[in-house]
Parts: C-alpha cells; structure tokens; sequence
C-alpha cells in the first residue's frame, strides 16, 4: 500500500512538474530513491541507527566547497550531499525535484523565477539559511575567484532580489525553462564562505565535518540541528581510493561499505562475490569530432563515421550487455524523449566507403584521443577495428585526463573520445554542447536550426512544446554528427551485503544518493 | 743526468712538507666536501630549472586547470602572469630558490594550501612506507643470499633463483593486488587499502604498513638477493677466506664476520638508488594502498596540473636522492676502507 502511494505521488509529482517545480513528498525521498518513504529494497529489513559507515570515494577532493567542481560531480556527491542540502535533486527519469527548497516557480516567459524556502532553515553553525544566505551563496559562486565552474550557470542571472526571509526573485538575461535544474550541484549546495583556504564551507545538510584531509579522507558526524530525519549512521568516513581494483577489494575485504564504480566488468563480478549494486545510466560515451577543422568539417565525413560505428556491438565488448545503445542528445529516460525516431543510421561499413569515396576522403586518416581508462583504450580498439573496415585508419593517443581537457577546451584535436554524464540533463546537455556561443561547445559545430530548436524549447514553460523543440534539434544534431552517440552506461555504487538502505536508482540518469539514508546492518 | 741541486731538494723535501702532512686529511676531506656540494648544487639548480620548465613542457594548461573551461583569455593570460609562467625559466627557477630557501614553496593551485604544509604531512609517510620496504627486501634478500652463496646450486639456491625471477617478472601492481587479495579478502587478517598514522594508533599504522611495505620490498628483495648471493660467491672464493675456513672459523661467523662486508658495496648502492626510484614506486604503490604519501600527493597534482606541487615534490625528492648519494658514498669507507685508502 505504501508503495503504491510513493508511486502515485510520484505520477502526480511528475505531472505538476510539468509546469512548475514544487515539492510534492518528502524532501529526503529524492536523495533517498524512495527508500525515506520504505521503497528501500525489500530484504535490508529495519533501519538501523548508529555505527560508522565507510565509504570509498573514486577521486580525490581539493577542498569541502561547492565552489569545487570536483566535488559536485557525479561519484562525489554522496559526500557532497551529507554536507550540503541542494535546493532542488535529481530525481527518476530525468525529472527535477524540489529538495531543500519549498517551490521555485517561473513567470509566464520563464525570465523570472521564485524560490521560496521552508522557515527556520540553519547551517550546521546555527546561521540562518535563509534567501539571503542563498543570495550571498550565488554571489560567492559566481565571482572569478571562487573558480567555480558554475560560474557561466550564475551568470545567466540578471540580478536576485530578496523577497522576504525566505523567498528570493531571480531575474534572467534570457528565458530559461530548467532554470532549477542548475541549483541541483554547486549553485544549490547553499552554503557559508569557508572562512580560510583550509576550511570547509559550512552547510545544512544533515552531517557536519569533524576531520578532513583534502585529497585523503574526511570524518563526518551528525548535525544535531538538521532540519530532516536524522542520518542512520554515527558516522561517515569517506576515504579516497583511487585505484578501481584495490576500491573494490576494498569493498570485498570488508574495509568499505560502498564504493563508486564506473568499471562494466566490476558490475558483472559484483554479484558474484556477494555485493550490491545501484545503478543508473548516469553517463553516455561519445566521440566528438572537431568540426572546425579539415576533414571533420565536411559532414559527409563525419557521417560516414557515424555509419561506420556498429553501437550495439560496441556495448556488447566494453559494457558486457550492461548499457544501452545510444541514439542521440535526447537519453533514452529523458523526460523530453517522446516516442520520436532520431534517425540514428544503422551500422553500414559499405555505406561509410562510398560516402568517404564522395567527399574525396576515400584513405581517411585521424588522430584519435582517449584516456587511460581500461574500458576507454578497449573502446579506443573496438572503433579503430571498425573503422579499418570502412578503409579509414584510426590511431589510438592515449592521454592523461588533464592532457586530454586541454585538448578538448581549445579544440586542439582531429576526433576524441567523450564519456560524459551531462546527458543525463538534456536541457544542460543541449544548450551546453550544442549552441554555438557555449564555452562547451567543444565539437565547434554551428547549426542555426538546432540552435533555434533549443534556445526555443529552453524558453518555453510548455513542458511539449520543449519536447517538441528538443526532438527537432536531436535530428539536427544526429543528422550533422558533430558527434557521434555509442552507449549509455550504468554508473553508481557497488556495497556490501552489509549496507541498508541502497536505493533504487535504475532510472536516475543523475545518480545522487544522500548518505543519511544509508544504514549499515549489525 | 740528476741536477747538481737534486740532493739539496730531496733534503729539503722532509722539512717543507711537514706542515703539508698535518693538513692534509683535512685539506683533502675539504677537497672532497666541496667537491661534492658543488655537484650536489648543479644537480639540484638542473633539476630546479627542469622542474620549473615542466609547465611549458606538459601539455594542459595550469591556469585552464585551475580557472575552468569560461575563463576568458585575458582570465588566462593574468593567471599566466600570477603563476610567473610568462618568465624565463632560468629567472623563474632564481626566484623559486630564493623563496625555497626561506621555507616558501609555493601554494597549491587546486587547495590554495603551503606546498611546504602539504609535503610536510605526507613526507613522513612515504619515508616510513621506504624504510620499510627496506627492512623487507633486506630481511628477506640477507639470509637467502648469504645460504645460497654458501651452498651454490644446493635446492635452496635453485627456489630462490626461480623464485626471484618469477618476482622480477611481476609488476609491482599486480603483486599489491595479489596481496590485497590474499590478505584483505581471502584471510581477513589486513586492511586493503587506507592509512592510520603511528601517532594516532601505532598498531593499526603497521597493519596499514604491512602490504604496502611488502608491495615494494618483495620485488627489492629479489634485485638485492641476486645481486648480494653473486657477490659473495666471489668473496668465499678469496684466500683469506679459505685461510680462516682452514684456521677453523665457523660457518656462520665466517659469512657474517668476513664475506657479508666486503661483498655489501653493490648492496649499499641498490639502497642508494633505491632511495631515488622510491618516489617512483611510492606512486603507483601509495595509489594502490590508498597510502596518504608523496607518491599520491605527486599523482594527483600531476593529475590536476598543479605546478607549485609537481615542482616542490620533484626537487625535494632530488635533495633526498642527492643526500642519499652523498650518505652511500660516506657508507663505502665505512663498509671498505681500502677505498679511502685508494683514494688517498
């Protein structure tokens, strides 16, 4: 009976979100999947309060700030979200929900939004979280000092205005219908200014620091004046693990409770040994072409590629029937998806040939840039061997993550490699990689009507017409193939029989999962 | 044809030298000090300027790293000039030194931390992980070579020859994960990755201690016990061996007190050089171990294109690698004082 309510709220919430953000069930059930309203898996059995909860992170933190990107992204947010309530969270196929927040509500044109928050809000210090703790958040964020990359989010803000104790006005340059989608990492992890450069950020989230190592590990313990149900655990101790296979013998060995992973064959192995999983198709593998230079320029030679490439079989070898095979910008979760075909060409080497012979490209040839990630090289070797059959040579640059940045920020490459969880936000990812004057538009692709299909679909409260708006630009964009669209691959968290809690995040295309949710089983 | 003068020289010679004879050890030893700081000082001023070239060598931006992909050129370009990245090397690395030499490192672009701060909280970390990987590799590589030079070809012999190049051909990765795998997951009786420092509880930080140390020590066994088990084949074979064995000496004391020795220089140098690969190793081990040392803080930084850091660690690891040059080559006189002796 409870669940069949949880899913009726949600049907209900889903619906209403469709016009406007507002809260429709417990704040902590969209950081929880569900598992604060009892939809937690059947066999964890009651929750049980106290002990510590180890948990083993996949990459090293700088600082505890949301201005830190590094910390808002993907597998950082199980830390994140203990510190730093967001305002709005992820939540099933692709939707946005409110979480610390009450409502955020748009105008008609979507230029101005309200945010409205619950009463008697404080950071973990006592301070009040009110709307001028999240204006002065805001404005920290966006300054060119805080480094922080949601710096071009801000400064699609004309001005904020404090409307009364808890509700602040945000007036935008241009319209903008997911507006609350960018409060769900740095811009809503509203927090206090670290008072030194070796000092958290205080927030509101229901744990507070007691020790922190940047780059090592960090201790935390309940915040005794969270404003939610408290967290289960005593304690959580985040250790950075860098290596993926010592993170996973890690888990096994008992000395992690919860680990992220990113790696298929860990997945597969996982059940074997006794351990869970909770994943989502969080991110998709792409290959970006650039298309500012010769011979990538020429779309006839980017769409050969694109026929070239036999996705299904790419999934098969590097996800091990784990993903599901890609079609464009548009997830297959998305909220925008519709039933609309992309167009997506099929696998065709005979097709690719005769297209590479018409544009004068018939001995194509190309640097190809990737990471040293297993599953990358393995899908650097899957796409060379198809390639080859379409009679165009590929050869495999590995790169070092920072190497490969750089290539991509100042386009200094022919075709590169691109796994990335951006689509698991189709407003983001549209109007981030796709219109011409983004500072993410790393492929260079200029297309006046894709352009005009987004910023239209971005403007409009009309949650079909958006739709409508979106699918037109996906065919634009699969058509021209600035970039071309192979899996999208489960990522999230591996744990230990131990643990309690685990939701179900299988339809999260942003997995985010708070830690007070978690319960480790005595 | 002698110079009619010659006698009066020869003569003389005692007496002009006289003073010469007192100072001369001393004047020699300062000799020799000079000589080597002078080198050490290149050394070190070459690794400088290499290591503060770094940026313009490695591909990927610091600032881009540290600004993000909407910083503006000119956002760029001032963060450049922030960095000192738009100076020429040689007067970048001059400024570095100055500021080195008052205890300034630097910062960290991506925590805004002291260099000198963060390298003062993983220094010792990694300096324990080496010493004793150390302790392992010659704990292990002393006995095995000292029997099996003792009975050369005997079964012991053989195992640990097969043994030591089965080791050699492992990479030091896939060894850690064995361990892990046996130790952590299968036996339970070692933590599998993480760290406890010895302040805080001394047996939980040799638990953590154990696999890492092994980690590097095994493979550093094998190099050591090869090398030594060779070397005193060579000595047993010497005749004032044979004499003592003929005057009676026992076995024991015949290895330890009189081929162990002179058969130790090779050994002091692989501890030497190892010295100078333990950052290398400390990388990839400290990676695997989740080992809060050098090696990690190298990685990431490298990782995260933080100059202030990359550079602060390549030169203090060069210091350790300059002062465990000059600490092995005082150690040679120490183990064989023929060596100063030919030196003289």
């Amino acid at each position: 009976m409870k669940r069949h309510t949880h899913v009726l709220a949600s049907a209900v919430c889903t619906a209403a979100l469709a016009l406007t953000a507002v809260a429709c069930s417990a704040s902590d059930d969209t950081l929880s999947g569900g598992a604060a309203t009892g939809s937690a898996p059947k066999d964890d059995g009651p929750a049980v309060d106290g002990g510590t909860l180890r948990i083993g992170l996949d990459r090293p933190f700088t600082k505890l700030d949301p201005a830190d990107s590094g910390l808002t992204s993907m597998p950082m947010m199980i830390l994140a979200n203990a510190l730093y309530d967001p305002l709005m969270a992820n939540a099933d196929n692709g939707a946005v929900q409110p979480h610390l927040a009450k409502s955020f509500t748009p105008n008609a044109d979507a230029t101005a939004w309200t945010l409205e928050l619950p009463e008697g809000v404080t950071f973990s210090d006592g301070k009040p979280l009110d709307a001028q703790a999240v204006v002065d958040h805001v404005d920290r964020l966006a300054r060119p000092e805080a480094k922080c990359a949601c710096a071009i989010d801000a400064a699609s803000i004309g001005a904020m205005t404090v409307n009364s104790p808890t509700s602040v006005g945000f007036a935008l340059k241009a319209p903008n219908a997911a507006f609350p989608n960018l409060f769900t990492r740095s811009l809503g992890y509203i927090s206090e200014a670290p008072a030194g450069p070796d000092t958290p950020a205080v927030g509101s989230g229901p744990y507070t620091v007691e020790s922190v190592q940047p780059g090592v590990s960090a201790t935390l313990v309940r915040n005794p004046g969270y404003r939610g149900p408290k967290g289960h655990a005593d304690k959580l101790v985040y250790k950075v693990l860098p290596d993926t296979d010592s993170r996973y013998q890690s888990l096994r060995s008992g000395d992690a409770d919860l680990v992220w992973t990113e790696t298929p064959a860990q997945y597969k192995q996982a059940a074997g040994d006794g351990l869970r999983a909770a994943t989502g198709p969080g991110s998709t593998s792409t290959v970006l072409f650039n298309t500012k230079a010769a011979p990538f320029d020429d779309p006839k030679v980017r769409k050969a590629l694109q026929y070239a490439v036999d996705r299904a079989a790419v999934e098969r070898v590097v996800h091990l029937d784990r993903g599901r095979v890609a079609d464009g910008p548009i997830g297959s979760t998305s909220p925008y998806r519709g039933g609309a075909d992309t167009g997506y060409p099929a696998h065709d080497a005979a097709k690719a040939k005769a297209l590479l012979a018409e544009s004068g490209h018939a001995d194509l040839a190309f640097d190809y840039l990737v990471d040293s990630r297993p599953e990358a090289q393995q899908r650097a070797t899957v796409l060379q061997q198809m390639f080859a059959e379409a009679g165009v040579r590929m050869t495999i640059k590995p790169l070092d993550q920072a190497g490969l940045g750089t290539a991509m920020y100042q386009r200094q490459f022919q075709v590169m490699d691109f796994v990335t969880s951006m689509f698991g936000d189709t407003d983001t990812a549209l109007t981030s990689l796709f219109l011409p004057n983004s500072a993410y538009n790393f492929t260079g692709w200029n297309n006046p009507e894709a352009a005009q299909a987004i910023t239209a679909g971005h403007g409009t409260v009309d949650p079909a017409q958006r739709a409508r708006a979106y699918q037109e630009a996906a065919r634009e964009i699969v058509a021209d193939a600035p970039m071309l669209f192979l899996t999208e691959n489960p990522v999230g968290f591996l744990a230990s029989a131990k643990l309690g809690g685990l939701p179900d995040v299988s339809k999260r295309t942003v997995v985010s999962v708070s830690p007070a949710v978690l319960w480790v089983k005595k | 044809m002698t110079p009619a003068h010659a006698p009066a020289r020869t003569a003389a010679a005692p007496a002009r030298t006289t003073a010469p004879t007192a100072l001369a050890p001393v004047l020699r030893t300062a000799g020799r000090v000079a000589g080597r700081a002078g080198r050490a000082a290149a050394v070190l001023l070459l690794v400088t300027v290499s290591a503060l070239a770094l940026p313009h060598l490695m591909p990927g931006s610091p600032a881009l790293a540290a600004l993000g992909p909407t910083a503006t050129p000119e956002q760029v370009t001032a963060y450049e000039a922030k960095l000192g990245l738009d100076d020429n090397v040689l007067v970048a690395a001059w400024r570095w030194l100055g500021d080195a030499l008052h205890g300034d490192l630097g910062h960290s672009l991506s925590t805004g931390a002291a260099v000198t701060t963060e390298l003062a909280d993983r220094i010792p970390v990694t300096l324990e992980l080496f010493v004793a990987a150390q302790l392992v590799a010659l704990g292990l590589a002393l006995p095995v070579a000292l029997y099996s030079a003792w009975r050369p070809g005997g079964a012991v012999d053989r195992i640990a020859t097969a043994g030591a190049f089965v080791w050699l051909a492992v990479p030091g990765f896939v060894l850690g994960l064995v361990l892990i795998w046996l130790a952590a997951v299968q036996l339970r009786i070692l933590p599998a990755t993480g760290w406890t420092p010895f302040t805080e509880d001394p047996f939980e930080n040799l638990r953590h201690l154990v696999l890492p140390a092994l980690t590097l020590g095994l493979t550093e066994a094998a190099v050591f016990a090869r090398t030594l088990r060779g070397q005193l084949i060579d000595t047993l074979d010497q005749t004032y061996v044979a004499a003592a064995r003929s005057r009676g000496m026992g076995t024991v004391r015949l290895l330890l007190r009189r081929a162990l020795r002179p058969s130790s220089l090779p050994l002091v140098t692989l501890v030497g050089i190892g010295i100078g690969m333990s950052l290398g190793g400390s990388v990839l081990v400290e990676s695997l171990f989740a080992v809060p040392g050098v090696g990690t803080l190298a990685a990431t930084a490298i990782a995260g294109r933080d100059f202030p850091v990359v550079q602060a660690v390549v030169v203090v690891s060069a210091v350790g690698v300059v002062a465990a040059t000059v600490a092995v080559d005082l150690l040679y006189r120490t183990v064989d004082p023929r060596i100063a002796d030919e030196r003289r």
